[in-house]
């Protein structure tokens, strides 16, 4: 900077003070220092042009150098020009100075050139040379010719090269394509096995050299009930029963060595795997290896046989079923040829499964029943069911049987009839039984018309018996004691005293006599007496039986509790007599008692109406209660309490009669009561049957 | 017994032991002078209808009551019954059926005729002498009878 300041700076005088500001010589050197300096510039501006010009000229070099050195003399003209004003003549000499190292080494450079542009050719040399160069020429535009013959086949040669290349350029961009496209396809089908992987059935598990799970499908989540994430990385034989680990450990190494692609496992041996939970799962299972990436890659595929043994199991059950039965289960394709043959039909028809597979069915059909036979294949061929209560069929014996039948159709998995199936059962005996028990009923039938005759014949006898009974039995018995009478009247005065007591001991037996057998003839009535049930009010029925009673209470203190007594369905007249003997038994056992009293009341036993009975009387031991219905059965003696031991017998077989009960509770010298049940009101013919049926016997 | 022309009371009965039984109870109570006796059915329809044995008698002459047995050899007492109740001219006279039964079918066949009573005899002589004379006493004491034979009161009002 302070150079350059020293440079640009005026301290000396201008040169035009030399000039004493002599405005001539001023301008002369200004004038002729200025036109120096434009012919200085033209020259180098002529040279340069030249020298582009001509660019064969040689050593150009020292034109550019001459062209730098006159243009350096240009500037120091110009610089005198300048320092007639300012007085920079650092500028000026630096300048000068400049151009005195170019001109110096300008011409030192021409020194060595002079004998070279000596050594240069002159015009007439030139010319010879012209005509040389002409004939050069000459040569040379053939070659040129050649030279542009061979530039066009070298063009037609890039052309096709170029060709070629865009065509390879082409396919190789084709190629590059279709890389991408694979690359897709690819990913495209890894998604597709990967789908597959996850929705197959089977469970699938990857495992590598060292036994670790690197794959765990869906289906394998579902089977071992543990999810993929769980398992990865695990050894598979955390999914092995403890029992099988070393040995399954061992065979998938094993496996590996052999560099077999696939195997079945467990075709021997049954397999299991060990669930999450601890619980075991059959299963099948096939292995695969496979070499990925340098690595072994073991693939178990594994289907859970939980349903297939079932269904196995279930197999076995109807099998064992089919064989067990001892119908004849068969079965036969559309034409009725046998395709299979249980033991029970071995058993009901004689042949052996290996004699009649594949035979028609009509080797058990006897001839009389093919007809029959194929209307009813024909029938369940268009998917009906048969069924035949009753049908003849022939043994291998050529015995015939008789069989219930049941034809169903047997279809495929689609729904097509492939097949028959047939059930029978040999009714043969059954048919036996029935006839047995037809025979039997027919027998018993006529047992029974004989029976009904013979009991219709009795009862003709018996009614024929008590009628007798009634006028000739009670006759003598009249007219002993009609005649005893007498006797006792008539010549009682002339009897000893003996005779009279004897007399009167006549009487009394034929009284009893006479009452006994009016009680009988009255229980026989009941048992003949047909039933007119209406409905009948017991209150009355009782009111009216204890007004006849009167005579016997006379000089007797009797309480009668007569309390609400139902309507029943019954025979009135029968009724009556039920409570002549039930009252009269009450009036009769409690004479004892200084005060007697009687009972008559209803109450709800079981659901049923139960009139009773009841008396403070002297009762009875109730282990004699068995005998109290019986005829003639009495449970005092006569001279204590008057009575048949009919009454009661008459009672039971009225209440029966109408399908009631009776029976009695009692206690010695406690009383009793008795009571009855009167049933539904039953149908009166039946009634009467039943009770002349409990006359006969 | 030879009849007598009036018979108070015909007594039907076949065994002598009833038969003494019942005359004696009948002539203790006073009830009939003339009691006519016959042995069987035969006999009683002779006597009624004046036919047989009995064909000199005269049919004007009827009993005031017939005391029936049931039990006859011959014709037995329904069928003699039935025969009086059918007859119109011996249909008015009051047959009182004394037998040993109480059975309900000859009770409903003596009614079904026409009895116009049914007497059981009890095996009790006293109570027996009660019912005779009970009976006795009704018919022929206090039940009214027309004054002529009902028979020939209507053969008269039937001619012109």
């Amino acid at each position: 900077m302070e150079f350059l300041k020293r440079l640009i700076s005026s301290d000396f005088l201008p040169h035009g003070t030399c000039y004493l500001w002599d405005p001539n010589i001023v301008w002369l050197h200004v004038i002729s220092d200025s036109l120096i300096t434009l012919a200085y510039y033209s020259i180098p501006l002529a040279l340069v042009y030249l020298v582009r010009k001509r660019r064969d000229l040689p050593f150009n070099w020292i034109f550019w150098m001459f062209g730098l050195f006159i243009l350096g003399c240009g500037t120091t003209h110009l610089m005198e020009v300048w320092t007639v004003w300012h007085g920079t003549y650092l500028l000026s000499g630096v300048v000068k100075a400049f151009t005195a190292a170019v001109s110096v080494v300008t011409a030192v450079m021409l020194v060595p050139l002079v004998p070279k542009a000596i050594a240069l050719p002159g015009p007439g040399h030139l010319q010879a040379i012209n005509q040389a160069l002409k004939h050069q020429a000459g040569e040379r535009a053939q070659r040129e010719q050649e030279l542009i013959q061979l530039t066009e086949e070298l063009e037609l040669r890039i052309q096709n090269r170029t060709a070629e290349l865009r065509s390879i350029n082409h396919s190789l961009q084709k190629e590059i394509a279709l890389g991408a496209e694979s690359q897709q396809a690819l990913r495209a089908s890894q998604a597709r096995l990967s789908s597959v992987i996850e929705s197959a059935t089977d469970a699938i598990v990857a495992i590598d050299e060292e036994q670790r799970i690197v794959l765990f499908n869906v289906a394998a989540e579902k089977m071992f009930a543990c999810s993929a994430k769980e398992a990865m990385g695990r050894p598979l034989s955390g999914f092995i029963p403890e029992r099988f680990r070393a040995s399954h450990a061992e065979y998938i190494d094993r496996f590996g060595e052999t560099g077999a692609t696939n195997r079945t496992m467990g075709a021997i041996d049954e397999l299991w795997g060990l669930r999450a939970d601890g619980t075991e799962v059959p299963i099948e299972a096939s292995i695969s290896q496979t070499e990925a990436a340098e690595r072994k890659l073991f693939t178990i595929i594994l289907r859970d046989m939980t349903e297939r043994k079932q269904a196995e199991a279930r197999n076995v059950l109807l099998a064992t079923i089919v064989e067990s039965s001892g119908d004849a289960i068969v079965s036969k394709d559309l034409s009725g040829t046998i395709l299979s043959w249980n033991t029970g039909a071995q058993q009901i028809y004689g042949y052996t499964e290996a004699e009649i597979l594949g035979k028609s069915v009509n080797l058990i059909v006897p001839p009389d029943r093919r007809d029959e036979s194929n209307r009813a294949l024909l029938e369940v061929a268009q998917g009906r069911m048969v069924t035949r209560d009753e049908t003849i069929r022939v043994r291998k014996d050529g015995t015939l049987l008789t069989v219930s039948l049941i034809l169903s159709p047997m279809r495929n998995p689609e729904g097509q009839i492939i097949g028959i199936s047939s059930i029978a059962h040999d009714i043969t005996a059954r048919k036996a039984a029935e006839r047995q028990v037809r025979d039997l009923n027919l027998q018993l039938e006529r047992r029974v018309r004989e029976r009904t005759v013979d009991l219709e014949a009795v009862n003709k006898e018996l009614e024929a018996f008590t009628y007798s009974v009634s006028h000739d039995l009670r006759a003598p018995l009249r007219h002993i004691a009609g005649f005893s009478k007498m006797l006792a009247e008539e010549c009682g005065a002339s009897l000893q005293p003996g005779g009279l007591h004897y007399l009167q001991r006549i009487l009394d037996g034929t009284r009893r006599m006479g009452m006994l057998v009016d009680d009988l003839l009255n229980l026989a009535r009941i048992g003949r007496h047909q039933l007119r049930l209406q409905v009948t009010e017991l209150h009355s029925v009782v009111k009216d039986v204890i007004a006849e009673l009167t005579p016997d209470m006379e000089g007797r203190e009797v309480e009668w509790k007569i309390r609400n007594l139902p309507h029943v369905e019954g025979d009135p007249a029968l009724l009556r007599v039920v409570f002549q003997n039930l009252l009269s038994n009450a009036l009769k056992y409690t004479r004892p008692r200084a005060k007697a009293v009687i009972e008559v009341g209803c109450e709800k036993m079981a659901g049923e109406q139960v009139v009773y009975v009841r008396d403070n009387g002297v009762g009875f031991n109730m282990i004699y209660a068995d005998k109290l219905f019986g005829v003639f059965e009495r449970l005092h003696r006569s001279e204590d309490f008057e009575g048949s031991g009919v009454g009661l017998a008459t009672a039971q077989r009225i209440v029966q009669k109408h399908g009631g009960r009776i029976w009695a509770q009692a206690e010695l010298d406690k009383g009793a009561t008795f009571y009855v049940s009167f049933g539904k009101a039953r149908d009166t013919q039946a009634e009467s049957e039943a009770a002349m049926a409990g006359d006969i016997s | 017994m030879t009849e007598p022309i009036e018979v108070d009371i015909l007594l039907v009965e076949d065994n002598p032991d009833d038969l003494e039984l019942t005359l004696h109870a009948l002539r203790r109570e006073h009830l009939a002078n003339n009691i006519f006796a016959v042995r069987d059915g035969e006999e009683a329809v002779e006597f009624l209808f004046c036919t047989g044995r009995f064909q000199q008698r005269d049919f004007d002459h009827l009993p005031r009551l017939v005391l029936l047995d049931l039990k006859l050899p011959k014709l037995n007492g329904l069928e003699v019954l039935k025969r009086v109740k059918q007859d119109p001219r011996t249909k008015a006279l009051p047959v009182v059926v004394l037998t040993s039964s109480k059975e309900e079918r000859d009770l409903v066949a003596s009614y079904n005729l026409g009895a116009n009573s049914y007497i059981q005899k009890p095996v009790d002589f006293d109570r027996f002498r009660e019912i005779v004379k009970s009976a006795g006493l009704y018919w022929m004491v206090i039940n009214q009878r027309p004054l002529s034979n009902p028979a020939q009161a209507s053969r008269a009002a039937s001619q012109p």
